[in-house]
């Protein structure tokens, strides 16, 4: 009896997290389409493609990987901003592991190749709202699946488009377009638009350095800066309620 | 060549967001290294926006470059409708405008 109501209480869970993820799709669904678009246009075989957004499963990493990829960066140089780019699930993993902590291993490795940027908010959010879930692993499992197979489904409708758009329309240009959407919303963040000036001047000063290590330059001083700024606002901070305090 | 960059972006990939569910790293993160890593994203989108619409064929160019004007209208677009979609198609169109029409 104990085991049927926990049995009912998971699938509940993992409906939950299917239902929690799906308002997210409305931005999955364009970047999947122009990922598929982009891959056919880059010079990849649809095969390629569809194997990349199964192997890597992480949106705008694919798409920089596109990017180095056309611009004839080595192997290594690609794959290893792809690893740059996605460090930041790192703190994913650091933040959500505790509540996997009694998990199987097969268990750990499907959630760990589920934990996308959109999948991760949203099974926070849910343990925000109800810290001591002991079946939270069936909410991510939903957030995840979900993406996952939108993912793959429009990352194989925009192959079919790519292949049916000419090359001479140069869609390259989509590129850029696509990343200022994912970093319009940093902008009213003053650390965060540190981080953007600086690393955008130094990827142009120092555009003429061989195998585009203009970027890993420009995205590690971008970083930095941005650190820095978050340091100086925090230290103004206690200034000023220092202040407020002696007076 | 290209399917070694997808293995080894994958393994990078999986690794990572494995590290800390399946106790690869030993100890939490220095709260130094969180505090730079939240800003990957910006920092590294920011320089390949820079650097495929400020460079054209090797070169820093600002006038005559296409790109600048299309590419502000897309900006301004994305602020007011937050709308992916229409942000690409924008500067898609515009960039094709000032490409057969004003340059």
């Amino acid at each position: 009896m104990a085991n049927q109501h926990s049995d009912i209480r998971r699938s509940d869970e993992f409906i939950l997290g299917l239902r929690h993820e799906a308002p997210l799709l409305v931005g999955v669904i364009p970047f999947g389409l122009i990922f598929g678009v982009l891959g056919i246009e880059a010079g990849l075989t649809p095969f390629q493609v569809m194997t990349m957004s199964v192997i890597i499963f992480g949106g705008a990493s694919q798409i920089i990987f596109l990017e180095l990829f056309a611009s004839g960066a080595s192997p290594y140089l690609v794959s290893s901003t792809v690893g740059v780019v996605n460090l930041r699930h790192a703190l994913y993993s650091a933040r959500i592991a505790p509540y996997f902590s009694q998990l199987t291993l097969g268990w750990k490795i499907i959630l760990s190749y589920l934990l996308t940027d959109e999948a991760y908010a949203m099974t926070i959010r849910r343990l925000e709202t109800r810290p001591h879930n002991p079946v939270i692993h069936y909410h991510l499992l939903g957030t995840g699946l979900c993406l996952w197979v939108s993912w793959q489904i429009t990352t194989f409708l925009g192959i079919m488009l790519g292949t049916a758009i000419p090359p001479s329309l140069g869609l390259g240009f989509a590129i850029p377009l696509t990343f200022m959407t994912i970093i319009i919303p940093y902008l009213a963040n003053w650390p965060h638009l540190i981080a953007i000036l600086v690393s955008g001047s130094i990827a142009v000063l120092t555009h003429q350095m061989p195998w585009k290590l203009n970027l890993v330059i420009a995205a590690i001083a971008g970083m930095l800066a941005g650190y820095l700024a978050e340091i100086l606002r925090k230290n103004n901070d206690v200034d000023i309620s220092t202040n407020g305090h002696s007076q | 060549m290209i399917w070694l960059a997808i293995i080894i972006s994958g393994l990078f990939t999986f690794l990572t967001r494995f590290s800390f569910i399946g106790g690869l790293a030993g100890r939490p993160l220095p709260a130094t290294v969180r505090a730079m890593l939240g800003y990957v994203t910006t920092a590294v989108l920011t320089a390949i926006i820079a650097s495929e619409v400020l460079v054209i064929n090797d070169h820093f160019t600002i006038a005559n470059n296409p790109q600048i004007p299309a590419f502000l209208l897309a900006a301004i677009i994305a602020l007011i409708f937050r709308n992916i979609v229409l942000t690409i198609a924008t500067g898609l169109l515009a960039l094709w405008i000032c490409q057969h029409m004003i340059y």
